[in-house]
């Protein structure tokens, strides 16, 4: 078993290596140089010239590489061309906000989602079966901003039950619970249509497998097969997809995070793009990469835990 | 239809413990009702095996099914009456079913490989049955699923039973549904097709097994199949069905030297019987075969037909020689998918095949036979060795060289589904080799295309349909149609026949020894089966663990057999005769071993000795 | 046992039949593929009811969608304009009728230069398997993890918001999952015995990729594609949303959903049209395309 932990492991490190530096040649593949794109096509030679000595643009690419690599891993991760503070501090303010968003609309699509997909699977091609398929085609039709406008519309500006801008510096549980509230469902309930789909699928194919017919001659009940035999065979696709998923999730929380005025990462992102911050847009890459790579390292991992037949490969 | 035969005999003196009286089981398909068990009767009495044959679409399987009442509800139909010991099992409810399924009726089926749950262990799925029939504590259903697991002859029982299925090889999976199946003490066992799927030595133990268990515990055995061999091993009486029906039921002995109704005489003279070639060298074709019938239709048998008479020797000089051809592949595994070891599939394989002979590679999984006749058309690349054919070495051909060879030099595959292209006609695809070739263009093609069809009994219009439109002999034959477009000399058969119905696999036989009679090809027929090789062969070689251990002349290998395996392979095919039915003693365990090995493995030196005319045997040292 | 009379032989060139005959069958397969599911008619029947409004786009729209107004801005549904105007009195139907073509345009030129592209490399990667295939697969699923409305956002800022630059990013983000969808059914295909049996008969590996293994996974793809048609205006309008989409005083509903919400207190039709339009298109897609799937997943095996 861990011979299969230490190659997931350094199969991610690698990977992490991998991306960052697609990530080091994209920011620096900018058509146009970028010192030129900040301060403008009015600027002076010099002033071009001296920012790209600021940003280390001007030494050669393998030392630039170096360096960059470096930073990363020695949590240098430069200055916000911007604000000036540094862009590994302005990225940790918010990280949380944002971990916190993703987490909870994850538990809450997985809460929703996996039994909602089983009992569809069970009901197959009855009623309950056909209105779950449409809603959940039908939530996940939906771009996350235009649900998220939606909510907006009808929870806080006609109902009023929750604040139209959340501060996202609630200090009381209730106050958290508030802010969280309406993007949370928002991603969540877009999370539980992905989720649904693939745990009904999953679960129809398990259904028709030969083990499935042996726990029938066997006289065992019906839910007794579902929970005890189905069940965990049925998982493994999910979570596979769930990590992938996991990737829409982020994606998608930029959109909720500009809709409902909460700070995170989302945010933070399409500022620097507006304001062409430079530094503050890699640092922005840098740290969706770790999230990314951590993230599917987990899935791995979990997958290793839930099927036998995986540690033996 | 043709009425039934149902010969006379004494009725078991007490009740029956299975009465089936005229089922009728449908399945509705896109809106219709379709009848797959049409008015079926047959009673099991207490400690007697009745055996279930039929081919593909006899409705066998749905028979079982519905006795166990395990056919989906949404869409099939059960009538009639099943009675269990006086008990209507179709008047129950689903929850008294319930007791019924495991605890008084006890199945296993077809796949070990996919009835066992991956992630569950063994034990656990024996003591699961224990605990909901029997209402043990899970310590108790323990114990006694571990002592199951002695009955099944499960080796290291107690360190097994908390592994997952995975581990276990095909036979000890089954072993494994046995014990499950037998956990309660049933009344009557419904075993459909379980050794279908394994080795012939491995179907020994399992048939064995089941008859001991059946003398230890008391019950009745329902044993669906379709080989006649199982049958005449196992069963007391014959129940057979053609198309849904039940066509004969007799006791094992009458049936086979009796048979009544058409069809089981026409499955009967189908049947290879091993040793019904003894003390004749050639090989001899099938009598009563019609060309042209498909699966589930009954033939013209022509009763007055003669016997065919052995083939005349028509053989010429060596086209094929293989010297030493050893095919490995690598294991990965360890921490970075460093090769760990080697599956030594092919190991130092020589002989020669002549022009016009049909020389037999049998043996069973895993000893190398398949890949022996990829290797030799580089479909998976050697390590070592050398190929000649036709005087030209193939070892050292480019890939351009190699594909003008391949032009005499045809393989036909296993799988009659697979092997066709399911988006083109039939007529496309074996008009492409024809025009790849450069042999023939336009309407000179597909005139060519409709030679071939006609010459192995199908017409010119079926060059327009799909493969799916045919049945799994029509495909076959239509594979070989397609490597005669090529006009071969060597044809490998890598288990051609394999998956068709008994009595198609005669057809498919015939059809290939009248081609070998025109055209002078030449057979490398690699198959496990031993009774349809007896028929075919001029030569026979035994592989196993990727080594030949016996090749010679057909009739010395079979009927004299100098080599342990080889002797223990035949002895483990089944005979269709009970007459000469076997008490086997001790049962054995014996795994077919793996050909895995770690690296820098050298095998033990060992030669081939000549102990007969042509006929040579392995021996080490 | 007397066989019955030879059938004739034929005498002219027959592969134009085998082509008939061929591309009939698909047809007859594609309509049991929409029988089989039948939301899959609905979804279609809205997909090409949008379409065809997005052509007849000059012939249908009551206003121009440049055409400022001051004197009727932010004005609600009336009888002279069916969804009201916008900040710039601009008449919000007509907007949404020219929109349509942004966000289909923008869709299918990128899924269709995705799926091609991608099928190939999926294709190739899971035909020749080995270092080649572990290369290629390692690339695509280090741009399969980005979040690829990440990786859109990256690309349009780098290269500036115009049709031809949102297209390359949505294509580059929908390449890598046609990869993996063409490459799994193609490792499957491959190992089927029809394609040993080309490669015994000396077929080429081109012939055997593009004439045996294609035709055999195009289902997948077709369907594949006609899902990521709707995440590809998905994208196309949260691009837009964010202020990267095709630049004002152009139409497209990312964008007046954007401008929608700058006034969502007081005047919310401004985003309530744009957001059901883009609803209903993908949501059509994705009932189409789900249906599709169901179609051909019981299909497949049943023909085995």
């Amino acid at each position: 078993m861990s011979g299969f932990v230490l190659r997931r492991l350094g199969f991610a490190v690698v990977t992490l290596f991998a991306v960052l530096t697609i990530v080091f040649f994209i920011v620096r593949i900018l058509p146009g140089d970028p010192a030129m794109v900040i301060l403008g096509d009015q600027a002076s030679m010099e002033a071009i010239e001296q920012l790209r000595a600021r940003l280390g643009l001007d030494r050669p690419l393998p030392v630039q590489y170096i360096e960059f690599m470096a930073g990363v891993l020695t949590g240098d991760w430069g200055v916000s061309m911007v604000s000036g503070r540094p862009v590994i501090q302005e990225i940790l303010k918010v990280l949380p906000s944002t971990l916190e968003l993703t987490f909870v609309s994850l538990v809450l699509g997985a809460v929703i989602g996996i039994p909602l997909g089983v009992w569809s699977a069970v009901k197959r091609n009855r009623l309950p079966d056909y209105v779950t398929r449409l809603a959940s085609l039908l939530g996940l039709s939906f771009p996350a901003f235009v649900s998220a406008v939606l909510l907006l519309l009808v929870f806080a500006i006609q109902l009023r039950w929750f604040p139209v801008i959340s501060s996202g510096h609630g200090t009381t549980l209730g106050e958290r619970l508030r802010d969280l509230a309406l993007p949370a469902i928002n991603l969540g309930l877009i999370m539980a249509a992905y989720i649904t789909r693939v745990s009904r699928s999953s679960m129809l194919e398990v259904l028709g497998q030969d083990y499935v017919r042996t726990a029938r001659a066997k006289g065992i009940e019906f839910a007794t097969i579902i929970w005890r035999h189905c069940l965990r065979n049925s998982m493994i696709p999910v979570v596979t997809v769930v990590g992938l998923y996991l990737g829409i999730l982020i994606g998608n929380s930029v959109l909720t995070e500009i809709v409902f005025n909460r700070p995170g990462l989302g945010k933070l992102i399409v500022g620097a793009l507006n304001q062409r911050d430079y530094t503050m847009l890699q640092g922005m890459m840098v740290i969706y990469t770790f999230i990314v790579v951590a993230v599917n390292l987990a899935t791995d991992l979990t997958y290793g835990l839930i099927d036998p037949r995986v540690k033996y490969k | 239809m043709s009425t039934p035969v149902d010969a006379t005999m004494p009725q078991p003196a007490a009740s029956p413990v299975l009465r089936v009286a005229g089922l009728r089981t449908s399945f509705r398909v896109g809106g219709e009702w379709k009848t797959v068990v049409d008015d079926v009767s047959f009673d099991i009495g207490a400690r007697e095996t009745v055996a279930v044959v039929g081919e593909s679409g006899s409705g066998k399987s749905v028979t079982a099914l519905s006795i166990m009442r395990l056919v989906p509800e949404a869409n099939g139909r059960i009538e009639g009456r099943i009675e269990l010991e006086g008990t209507d099992l179709l008047a129950l409810t689903e929850e008294r079913m319930r007791d019924v399924r495991g605890g008084e009726i006890g199945m296993i089926f077809q796949e070990p490989m996919t009835s066992l749950n991956p992630v569950l262990t063994v034990g656990f799925q024996v003591s699961e049955a224990l605990r909901r029939h029997r209402g043990l504590s899970v310590a108790d259903a323990d114990r006694e699923a571990l002592r199951l697991f002695d009955l099944v002859r499960i080796p290291d029982a107690a360190r097994r039973f908390a592994e997952f299925p995975h581990t276990f090889s095909g036979g000890m999976r089954q072993r494994v549904m046995i014990a499950i199946a037998l956990a309660c003490r049933p009344k009557l066992l419904i075993a459909d097709e379980p050794t279908t799927a394994l080795d012939v030595t491995i179907q020994a133990q399992i048939l064995e097994l089941i008859r001991e268990l059946q003398r230890e515990i008391g019950m009745s055995v329902m044993f669906i199949t379709h080989d006649m061999g199982v049958v005449a091993e196992i069963a007391d009486r014959v129940v057979v069905m053609f198309r849904g029906e039940k066509v004969e039921e007799a006791p094992a002995s009458q049936l086979f030297a009796a048979p009544g109704h058409p069809y089981t005489r026409q499955l009967l003279t189908a049947v290879p019987k091993l040793g019904s070639l003894r003390g004749h060298d050639m090989p001899r074709r099938f009598p009563n075969v019609d060309l042209r019938r498909s699966e589930g239709e009954l033939g013209v048998v022509d009763a007055s037909a003669p016997e065919p008479e052995d083939e005349p020797d028509r053989r010429g000089a060596p086209i094929l020689e293989v010297g030493g051809l050893t095919t490995r592949f690598p294991v990965a595994g360890g921490l970075f998918g460093r090769t760990v070891g080697h599956v030594h599939a092919v190991e130092d394989v020589s002989f020669t095949l002549r022009a016009g002979e049909t020389l037999a590679l049998v043996g069973e999984s895993g000893c190398g036979k398949s890949t022996t006749g990829r290797s030799i058309l580089r479909l998976v690349e050697p390590a070592a060795g050398t190929v000649r054919f036709e005087g030209e070495d193939l070892m050292s051909h480019s890939k351009a060289e190699l594909r003008a060879v391949r032009r005499r030099l045809q393989m036909i595959f296993q799988d009659p589904y697979g092997s066709l292209n399911p988006r083109k006609t039939v007529g496309a695809a074996l008009r492409e080799p024809i025009v790849v070739h450069g042999i023939a263009e336009g309407a000179a093609a597909d005139r060519r295309v409709a030679e071939l069809l006609q010459r192995v009994g199908l017409e010119p219009e079926h060059a327009l349909r799909f493969p799916h439109e045919f049945s799994g002999g029509q495909r076959q034959r239509i594979c070989i149609a397609r490597s005669l477009a090529l006009q071969p000399s060597v044809l490998v058969a890598d288990e051609s026949v394999s998956a068709l119905d008994v009595s198609i696999k005669a057809q498919v036989i015939n059809l290939m020894m009248e081609l070998q009679a025109e055209m002078g090809l030449a057979y490398l027929f690699i198959s496990h089966d031993i009774a349809v090789v007896e028929r075919i062969s001029h030569r026979v070689a035994v592989m196993y663990l990727g080594e030949i251990v016996e090749i010679g002349p057909r009739a010395a290998v079979l009927d004299n057999p100098q080599h342990d395996y080889t002797q223990r392979l035949i002895a483990a095919v089944p005979v269709p005769d009970p007459s000469l039915r076997r008490q086997r003693g001790g049962l054995m365990t014996d795994e077919i071993k793996s050909p895995v090995r770690p690296l820098g493995w050298a095998p033990e030196p060992s030669r081939l000795v000549e102990v007969g005319p042509e006929h040579f045997v392995r021996r080490v040292g | 046992m007397t066989a019955p009379a030879p059938s004739p032989l034929p005498t002219e060139d027959l592969s134009r039949a085998y082509w008939r005959t061929t591309v009939a069958a698909a047809w007859a397969g594609l309509i049991a593929a929409f029988n089989a599911n039948k939301t899959s008619w609905v979804g279609l029947a809205l997909f090409l009811a949008v379409c065809v409004i997005a052509i007849l786009a000059p012939v249908i729209a009551p206003y121009d969608p440049v055409d400022q107004s001051i004197l009727y801005r932010l004005k609600p549904p009336t009888a002279a304009h069916w969804m009201g105007t916008d900040y710039y009195g601009r008449d919000i139907l007509s907007r949404l009728i020219w929109g349509a073509r942004i966000s289909l345009v923008i869709g299918l030129l990128a899924i269709g230069a995705a799926m091609i592209i991608g099928s190939l490399i999926g294709l190739i990667a899971g035909y020749y398997g080995g270092r080649a295939d572990i290369l290629i697969m390692q690339t695509m699923d280090v741009l399969l993890a980005f979040p690829s409305l990440i990786l859109g956002l990256i690309v349009v800022a780098m290269l500036g918001p115009s049709i031809t630059n949102l297209v390359i990013a949505i294509a580059l983000t929908a390449i890598p999952p046609f990869a993996r969808i063409a490459r799994a059914p193609t490792m499957t295909v491959k190992e089927r015995e029809f394609v040993e049996a080309g490669r015994s008969l000396g077929y080429s590996d081109l012939r055997l990729m593009l004439g045996h293994i294609l035709p055999n996974i195009l289902p997948e793809i077709l369907v594949m594609g006609s899902l990521w048609l709707a995440t590809a205006i998905r994208v196309e309008a949260s691009l837009a949303f964010i202020g990267l989409g095709v630049a004002p005083p152009t139409a497209t509903w990312g964008g007046m959903i954007r401008e929608g919400f700058e006034n969502i207190l007081d005047s919310f039709w401004l985003a309530l049209f744009p957001s059901l339009a883009i609803l209903i298109v993908v949501f059509a897609l994705n009932l189409l395309g789900d249906g599709l799937r169901d179609a051909i997943d019981p299909k497949l095996r049943g023909e085995q």
